[in-house]
């Protein structure tokens, strides 16, 4: 781990000291150009842009986003990033961001830091901290001005998983392509390794010690069809996880007791996560003051232990997808709405298997409405409710007893500078 | 999948109703694109245009690097040549925007906050594109056509 961490704070300081060296206004553009003189419109050549939100939360049943059951005002999330053009094709930025997300609490750290060089329209590369392409919008997960619901489909954006698909370290190259009457292209591809905080996951049992990313590979593609606003694309990605977790004294002494380890066993094990495959499809058209997404992703994901005997191999096929629209009738209010549902096992959608204490655990079908007031262009506010089938997505230590039929209500307000 | 379907159709059905119960229209007022003198297009695909206004076409085809250039929100004429060349409307760019610069991808165009001041920046940057309302002499900019 020593390695990639060094790298990053190389990288850090890189993007850091580029902000730091460049001036507060940019000179007069393009001295080399004759009368007349060129107004000088971008008044700033470090941008500097943020965003606060702050909410509450309440559910009619179980613990979601924390203790949601009781009502809960851990809904803030603050971020602060600079960025600047260092020439045409040279741009370099960084953003810090914190959360309290109810049961997740994350310290300030870059959502994404990097150097994007566009030699072309076709090529571009960037280096750094970037945040991950997964269908339509992981990338700007955190811009709450930036969409309708205060929840995206959890089915698909996981706020659990937020921390762990966020970005990742390492190269970037993508572009753009026209195809003349058939649209046009927009693709990237990425390979890095995974920054995830050691407090990203959960694994009931288990301490968890460490977390060593191998590494994240994976390409986009999306065709802008000649149909005006319509977007139609995949994404697939791979990544390999190792988690250094230690189990509890009891189990361990257990299993000394039992012959099934050594005396001198003090409860470390690793699990490896290889490979943890992710796709999706993914489809966007905006008409007008419409806007309708959907999108349908497969997670295979192998889970094995350097004790069998402990943790045997799991191996999951999770299906989730949802189908989103949304309206705007004035500069004031947005509406929107969304379907979601997740298959812990796309084999066994109706939690038949006998592995489910209840058959609602194997899934969970969520219907959302929003509503969305803009005040102004940098202050709104949101207000949603959820009426959801299921519990799949529900942490069991919090809801050892999950009801089936439950409701979540969140107001939040966020202000974007 | 049957449930999953008529839970879909009652929440489109939704919202279709409060469209329909409300309206929402562009402007109609005309626009001209505008270029510096010395580039020597006469005509732009839409397509082009609006990849170029969205930062993702960087270069006009002599290899010069593309510098759009906005009016202000308070110009009619930015949501016309918002919705028929980028087909967006003024939220729809503005959500844009945001995911560009929230995930460090880009910065939207420069603005001006005058006709003439967008004009005397085209004429002040060889690669650089604006758009006028269609009554306004282009003031020495070179006029091209949008196809």
């Amino acid at each position: 781990m020593g390695g990639p961490r060094a790298t990053e704070r190389c990288a850090r300081a890189a993007v850091v000291a580029v902000l730091l060296a460049v001036p507060a206004r940019r000179a007069s553009a393009d001295p080399e150009v004759a009368a007349p003189p060129a107004p000088d419109l971008v008044s700033r050549k470090v941008d500097v842009h943020g965003f606060v939100s702050e909410g509450g939360f309440v559910s009619t049943a179980n613990d979601y986003i924390g203790a949601s059951s009781h009502g809960s005002l851990k809904l803030a999330e603050v971020g602060l990033g600079l960025s600047t053009q260092v020439t045409d094709r040279l741009r370099v930025g960084a953003q810090l961001f914190a959360r309290d997300f109810g049961a997740i609490e994350d310290a300030p750290r870059f959502d994404w830091a990097f150097l994007d060089y566009r030699w072309k329209s076709w090529l571009g590369i960037r280096a750094g901290i970037i945040r991950m392409p997964f269908g339509l919008y992981n990338e700007y997960t955190d811009v709450d001005s930036a969409r309708v619901p205060i929840l995206m489909p959890q089915s698909v954006y996981s706020f659990r998983n937020r921390d762990v698909l966020l970005s990742h370290r390492g190269f970037a190259v993508y572009g753009n392509r026209a195809l003349g009457p058939a649209g046009g292209l927009e693709y990237q591809v990425w390979l890095g390794a995974l920054d995830v905080p050691s407090n990203a996951l959960t694994l009931p049992g288990y301490t968890v010690d460490g977390i060593d990313s191998k590494y994240v590979t994976g390409a986009q593609v999306f065709w802008q069809a000649p149909l005006d606003g319509l977007r139609l694309g995949g994404t697939a990605l791979r990544a390999s996880l190792d988690f250094d977790v230690t189990i509890p004294p009891a189990t361990t002494e257990a299993l000394i007791a039992a012959g099934v380890v050594p005396p001198d066993y003090r409860g470390a094990l690793v699990l490896s996560l290889r490979p943890d495959t992710l796709v999706i499809g993914s489809a966007e058209y905006l008409h007008e003051a419409w806007s309708f997404a959907a999108e349908y992703c497969r997670a295979f994901q192998r889970l094995r232990s350097s004790l069998p005997a402990v943790q045997p191999t799991l191996e999951q096929d999770t299906e989730a997808f949802y189908a989103m629209a949304s309206y705007r009738p004035s500069a004031l209010l947005e509406v929107g709405s969304y379907y979601s549902v997740l298959h812990l096992d796309a084999d066994d959608r109706h939690g038949r298997s006998p592995k489910y204490a209840e058959s609602f655990l194997a899934f969970q079908r969520d219907l959302a409405a929003t509503v969305r007031l803009d005040v102004n262009d940098h202050w709104l506010w949101k207000l949603e409710a959820h009426v959801i089938d299921g519990a799949a997505s529900l942490d069991a230590a919090t809801n050892p007893h999950p009801a089936r039929h439950w409701g979540l209500f969140l107001l939040r307000t966020t202000v974007t500078f | 999948m049957r449930r999953h379907c008529l839970t879909l159709l009652v929440a489109a059905l939704g919202i279709v109703a409060l469209g329909l119960a409300t309206s929402s229209s562009a402007g109609d007022e005309r626009y001209l694109v505008i270029v510096h003198p010395g580039n020597p297009i006469a005509s732009v695909e839409r397509g082009f245009l609006r990849n170029a206004y969205l930062r993702k076409e960087v270069d006009w085809p002599d290899g010069h690097a593309i510098q759009p250039v906005d009016l202000t929100a308070r110009f009619p004429v930015r949501d016309q040549f918002a919705h028929e060349v980028l087909n967006k409307t003024a939220a729809q760019l503005k959500s844009y925007w945001n995911q560009r610069i929230f995930s460090g991808k880009g910065a939207p165009p420069p603005e001006a906050d005058g006709v003439d001041e967008l004009i005397a920046y085209v004429l002040g940057h060889p690669g650089a594109v604006g758009y006028l309302p269609g009554s306004h002499d282009a003031g020495g900019a070179k006029v091209i056509e949008v196809r």
